[in-house]
């Protein structure tokens, strides 16, 4: 399988806080959805594919070049909305039309029209969602063949989050379209995203298909004596709490057959980050 | 590139006009031939330094290079859009000077067509300088001091050195292309040690 990005060994530390050693493929044509807790190193991670920042060490290849000065290619939202506030949508579109030169004005135009947003008013008449739409209209109307998104439905509402998902889905119906989507509204990432990145103290702990995530993973709760009798080897982590105790296990159905009277239930990616962000490892 | 330059002169456009117009007030008072040709360009290049702040107030940089845009790029719009500021502002200076002449003896159009690019290699130099110094310290509140200081130490070396070409040369051409080529020598050390700077910072 050919991959977008490429990530070896990368490396990079702030002082007390590093990413160590992160291998990542993104597949071309897959939806890669990025969680983990604030600070896991995500947006450093991404500002590192990205070229906003320097790695101290490691190798990042997009669609097989190191190469990342190539117009157009990659489109990045990421948390904040990064256009200029006294610019209005007419402003940018103008802008945008003269630096890419796959600019496609027309859909810039139906995509800001679908968000509701006026191409007459400026970024900083609008609110941090709607701002956040003009970035993903920009991203989505100049050909990227990668677009990389980080928390960009953050501040959106739950009828614009449909929506934004539903234009991701049609963006990615064509093949050579690839994205990387991080965020913390999980129930997103299981909606769109083919594979889950689960990036922890920067390190990646899990990189797997999202449904054979859903599908395996359980929460297996209860008392202690009995949820630790399925075998510390069966557990990712374990969470006590005043009156029980909740373990994440790696194949529930396997932990289902062997233990009839457990319960065990299915794990949402939320599930599988509390307990890990939160638990103790096995 | 001259996308970038066209954004920031979109940006500044307002303030284009009202600094404009608050250098033809200050000169009329003034009455000073040589600050008529080098106030309003002076004046108008403090916008690009200040165009890399509100750059940095919104990340425009960060996302400016994430879709492609080579940092060596990024600087060199700066540098360009002060130099077209410094034009603007020359032009003017001129057009300031020749109003003047009609009230006040400001001497023939000619030596002012002559004079006029001294506002030009003022208003660049100061531009590069602030620039770097900007690229060099970053957004803090020491920046706008340390540049203020640096473009003191800078123009006061020019006012030094235009005397001595005076002395040397006589004719004022002369003197302006001596600074002219001063100036190619100090806005490409001030874009060398940008690109530098700004190569290394994360976004």
């Amino acid at each position: 399988m050919e991959n977008a990005v490429e990530v070896r060994g990368l490396r990079k530390s702030y002082g007390d806080y590093e990413i160590n050693g992160l291998d990542l493929d993104i597949p071309a044509g897959y939806i890669v959805g990025l969680i983990g807790e604030n600070g896991a190193g995500k947006t450093t991670l991404i500002k590192c594919i990205t070229g906003a920042n320097h790695c101290d060490s490691g190798i990042i290849r997009v669609f097989g070049s190191s190469d990342r000065t190539v117009l157009g290619k990659i489109g990045v939202v990421f948390d904040e909305c990064c256009l200029h506030k006294m610019m209005s949508g007419k402003q940018i579109g103008n802008l945008m039309a003269d630096l890419y030169p796959e600019w496609d004005q027309s859909r810039y135009e139906f995509l800001m029209e679908k968000f509701g947003i006026s191409l007459d008013k400026k970024v900083h008449e609008l609110s941090r969602g709607m701002s956040m739409k003009i970035q993903v209209a920009v991203e989505l109307s100049h050909g990227a063949d990668l677009v990389i998104l980080d928390e960009a439905t953050a501040g959106m509402d739950p009828a614009s989050r449909d929506e934004f998902l539903d234009i991701v889905m049609e963006y990615m119906q064509d093949d050579r379209h690839s994205m990387l989507m991080s965020s913390h509204i999980t129930s997103d990432l299981e909606r769109v995203a083919d594979y889950i990145v689960f990036l922890h103290r920067g390190r990646i702990i899990m990189s797997e298909p999202k449904d054979e995530i859903l599908d395996r993973y359980g929460v297996v709760k209860g008392g202690e004596a009995q949820v630790l009798a399925i075998g510390r080897e069966n557990i990712v982590s374990l969470r006590r709490e005043s009156y029980s105790v909740s373990a994440l296990v790696r194949d529930r159905h396997a932990v289902k057959e062997a233990f009839p009277e457990l319960t065990v239930d299915t794990a949402s990616l939320d599930d599988i980050m509390v307990l890990i962000v939160r638990g103790d490892a096995a | 590139m001259m996308t970038l330059v066209r954004k920031d002169l979109i940006l500044i456009k307002s303030s284009i006009v009202s600094l404009s117009i608050f250098a033809a007030v200050l000169c009329f008072l003034l009455k000073v031939p040589l600050i008529t040709y080098i106030l309003p360009a002076v004046l108008l290049v403090s916008l690009a330094s200040a165009s890399i702040r509100w750059d940095e107030q919104c990340n425009w940089d960060r996302y400016i290079m994430s879709i492609g845009v080579d940092r060596n790029t990024i600087v060199r719009s700066k540098f360009v859009t002060g130099a077209i500021l410094a034009l603007i502002g020359t032009a003017i200076g001129l057009v300031i000077s020749i109003s003047m002449s009609y009230v006040y003896d400001f001497g023939d159009v000619a030596s002012m067509v002559t004079a006029c690019p001294l506002g030009f290699i003022i208003g660049i130099i100061v531009s590069s300088v602030s620039v770097a110094v900007y690229y060099v310290t970053g957004n803090s509140v020491k920046t706008q001091y340390i540049s203020v200081v640096a473009n003191i130490v800078v123009i006061s070396a020019l006012i030094t050195l235009s005397m001595i070409a005076a002395e040397a040369f006589g004719d004022l051409t002369l003197v302006v292309l001596a600074l002219a080529a001063v100036a190619v020598v100090i806005v490409y050390t001030c874009y060398l040690v940008s690109c530098r700077r700004f190569a290394g910072i994360d976004l």
